[in-house]
């Protein structure tokens, strides 16, 4: 073999060690290298790889054109000579490496920085290094062989892909929490998954977007968006579109489609409703929870779309999250509906409703009807809102009363007392009727008191004026009695037989009776000296009677203590007049006046009755006795009345003074 | 009729109505007495009761609106028996006189005697 020949090739490390003195290293002259030297160095100056062995007890460093390289400036020095010599700062980290080759093992070194010199160029390279032992013949490790793989571009690409996933993941943290912000200030629960598709579908660049919810076989969708005015549905079985599906959705996996064309899950008739809605790919994203049944949040492409792992994880943190925002919406605006119904029911409450803390003893609540109630503002006259405030209000008689009854509500007891407040801004006295009660907390505690008060002036009036009336009312029938009782004695004494009895005292009790009515009706209705004179004329049968009775006088109204003994006395005159006087014969007059006169500084109301027989008319038996003792007796003692009562040939003249004293508050009737 | 207890007592009746006063007075002069009044108003009342000694007196708590009070404070003062003739009930009446005997109209000379004198 031409030692000029070998190794052969035209590289410049194998001319160099063709050319190298090795006669003066411990390998000898390169014609005496074993076969096996030679072999490793025909196949390290042939690998394109970076390559280097170091050989023998000395560890001779050889290397390949790669290699040189990656030695930079230690080449070509580092030729031939022992590793450690040639590159000294290696030491350190290599000689165990050495040592562990040397005993047959084989070390790998991943991702390693190198810098290699190409055309006096410095460039920054990555490699991935083995060092593995070399045999001789008779199986005796006698050297060590070490080759990089350049992986420069792979780590660039990895490097690159990292970043593009960190982007990525920034990306989708930031638009997350921009959803979650939106998503947080929307109250209306109907108003998150429209717009949770909305944003997901922009940030995704997907034709459209929707959540439903799963409703046993359905999955009805509460928010959709759509670009372009794509079709949207309103709710779908997923079934429909194929078993595979549903048992994906049935183990929470996320459904992920390509493309239709070429998905086996789909049934053929699910093929053809996508293609309808023009969706080509899709991902459906499921959540299941027993208790709260489930939710669907789908995006979908129009064209062919091979989905990544970040969009579903994206989708699913969507979907949970718009989840978790319609469940916190429709909290709380049920929180919201119960504290309107509250304040409706409250607010437009007659009685005043109100919840003070326990602890603190303010106002927590205060319905409208306080203002009406008390007087003062609900929220503003009382800068502190304090008991002390309230009790001031409280009519001082009633006020320890009332400040113990709440004490007993804090101490766990519903009471019901009444009590009475002064209004400052009108000094007006008030009843109220308070119902107290505890509100406890989740502990059995009192957290608060709750209060119902019920204005009852207007009732405890109504009570009192009825008290008043009942005990009026007895009082006038009593002595309603005892007038009938005399009227009884003083007709029966009058009378001759039964029959005529019977006669008088039926007239007497009808025309008692008509007062009585009249009475009863006096408060919406005062009684005038004119009704009261008409009535009794009425009743002797008006027709009759028009042309020949004469009434005038103004409106006078009189006492209702007056009217009972006034209308008995003008009852006698005007049944006197029929059966005995003017009116019995054709041609009597009958002549009433009325007027009001001013005597001693007094009103008084003069009254005049004359009846005018006919000339040449016979006067019958004429029994006047009951009529006149009332006129002449009865109306002096009762009523302070000074009467006359003349009766002769040419008829009867009788005349009535009546006081018309002011109407006392003592007013009771007789 | 006879009732040996009123008879020759002077006996003031006070009652605004005239019927019901000339009733009473009737039943007790059937029964005896000497009838004093009948009075129809506080004012003539007291004058009765002024100028004579009396036996005992029958008094209408409302007199034409006004109440009869201040005749029966005189008639205590002057320990003269007395007795209410009167519709209302018990709680229309001053607590001073809650020991006063009360006679619901229309009333018999036997129950006022028995209330005055029994």
């Amino acid at each position: 073999m031409d030692t000029a020949v070998w190794p052969y090739g035209r590289g410049e490390m194998a001319e160099r060690i063709r050319t190298f003195n090795w006669a003066s290293t411990p390998l000898g002259p390169i014609l005496s290298w074993p076969q096996s030297l030679k072999t490793a160095v025909e196949v390290m100056l042939g690998s394109g790889f970076p390559a280097s062995m170091q050989w023998g007890q000395e560890a001779i460093l050889l290397y390949n054109d790669a290699n040189a390289r990656i030695l930079g400036s230690l080449h070509p020095a580092a030729l031939g000579r022992p590793i450690f010599e040639a590159l000294p700062a290696r030491r350190p980290s290599w000689e165990p490496v050495l040592r562990r080759v040397l005993t047959g093992e084989s070390v790998v070194f991943g991702e390693q920085c190198r810098f290699i010199h190409e055309d006096g160029v410095e460039r920054e390279i990555w490699v991935d290094r083995a060092a593995s032992p070399i045999r001789d013949e008779t199986g005796a490790v006698v050297g060590l062989w070490e080759v990089f793989i350049d992986i420069t571009a792979y780590a660039e690409r990895q490097r690159k892909l990292a970043e593009d996933m960190l982007r990525e993941t920034e990306a989708r943290e930031a638009f997350l929490l921009r959803l979650s912000d939106e998503l947080r200030a929307l109250t209306e629960p109907r108003a998150i998954p429209a717009t949770a598709s909305r944003m997901v579908g922009e940030y995704l660049r997907v034709s459209r977007c929707s959540y439903g919810e799963i409703c046993g076989e359905e999955v009805v969708l509460r928010g959709t968006w759509g670009r372009d005015g794509a079709p949207l549905t309103e709710r779908f079985v997923l079934a429909e579109y194929g078993t595979a599906l549903v048992e994906e959705f049935l183990a929470g996996r996320a459904i992920i489609v390509e493309d239709i064309e070429n998905d086996p899950r789909l049934s053929e008739a699910g093929r053809w409703k996508l293609r309808a809605a023009r969706i080509v790919a899709f991902i459906g994203v499921t959540l299941l929870e027993e208790a709260r049944g489930g939710a669907v949040f789908g995006v979908q492409s129009a064209v062919p779309r091979a989905w990544t792992a970040s969009e579903v994880e994206l989708i699913r943190d969507v979907a949970e999250r718009t989840w978790a925002a319609v469940e916190r919406a429709q909290a709380e605006a049920a929180l919201r509906e119960n504290e309107e119904r509250f304040r409706q029911f409250a607010e437009a409450s007659a009685d005043v409703i109100w919840i003070r803390n326990a602890e603190s003893l303010r106002v927590e609540y205060r319905s409208p009807a306080f203002e009406r109630v008390y007087g003062e503002k609900r929220d503003g006259a009382f800068e502190e809102n304090s008991l002390k405030d309230w009790s001031e209000l409280v009519v001082s008689e009633d006020r320890e009363r009332a400040l113990a009854c709440i004490a007993r509500a804090l101490s766990g007891e519903r009471v019901t007392f009444e009590y009475r407040i002064k209004r400052p801004s009108d000094g007006e006295i008030r009843w109220l009727r308070g119902n107290v009660f505890p509100l406890l907390d989740g502990a059995g505690r009192v957290q608060r008191i709750g209060g119902i008060g019920r204005d009852t002036t207007a009732e405890k009036a109504t009570a009192e004026r009825m008290e008043v009336m009942v005990a009026e009312l007895q009082h006038r029938t009593r002595n309603l009695m005892a007038v009938v009782q005399s009227i009884i004695a003083q007709t029966l004494a009058a009378s001759e037989d039964l029959g005529a009895f019977k006669a008088r005292i039926d007239e007497r009790l009808i025309a008692l009776s008509r007062v009585q009515s009249l009475l009863s009706r006096s408060e919406q209705e005062p009684i005038t000296i004119g009704t009261l004179v008409r009535l009794e004329l009425d009743a002797l049968g008006r027709n009759v009677l028009l042309d020949r009775v004469e009434v005038s006088g103004p409106q006078v109204r009189i006492r209702n203590s007056t009217v009972q003994v006034l209308a008995l006395g003008l009852h006698e005159l005007a049944t006197n007049a029929r059966k005995y006087g003017a009116l019995s014969t054709d041609q009597g007059r009958l002549r009433i006046g009325w007027h009001v006169e001013q005597i001693d500084g007094d009103p008084c109301l003069l009254l005049s009755w004359i009846e005018e027989r006919a000339v040449g008319v016979a006067v019958r038996r004429d029994r006047r006795g009951y009529g006149r003792e009332l006129i002449e007796r009865a109306l002096p003692y009762s009523l302070n009345a000074e009467t006359r009562y003349e009766l002769d040939d040419a008829g009867l003249r009788c005349t009535i003074a009546l006081p018309l004293a002011r109407e006392g508050p003592k007013e009771r009737g007789a | 009729m006879k009732s040996s207890g009123l008879a020759r007592k002077r006996i003031l009746v006070v009652e605004d109505d005239y019927l019901v006063a000339m009733d009473i007075a009737r039943a007790l002069e059937r029964a005896g007495a000497e009838v004093i009044g009948p009075a129809p108003a506080v004012e003539a009342a007291l004058d009765a009761l002024e100028q004579t000694v009396l036996d005992g007196a029958i008094l209408d708590i409302n007199l034409g609106g006004e109440m009869a009070f201040p005749v029966a404070d005189a008639l205590m003062a002057r320990g003269v028996p007395f007795i209410f003739a009167t519709g209302y009930d018990a709680q229309v009446i001053p607590l001073r006189f809650t020991h006063v005997k009360r006679c619901e109209k229309p009333m018999a000379s036997e129950q006022i005697c028995a209330a005055l004198f029994g």
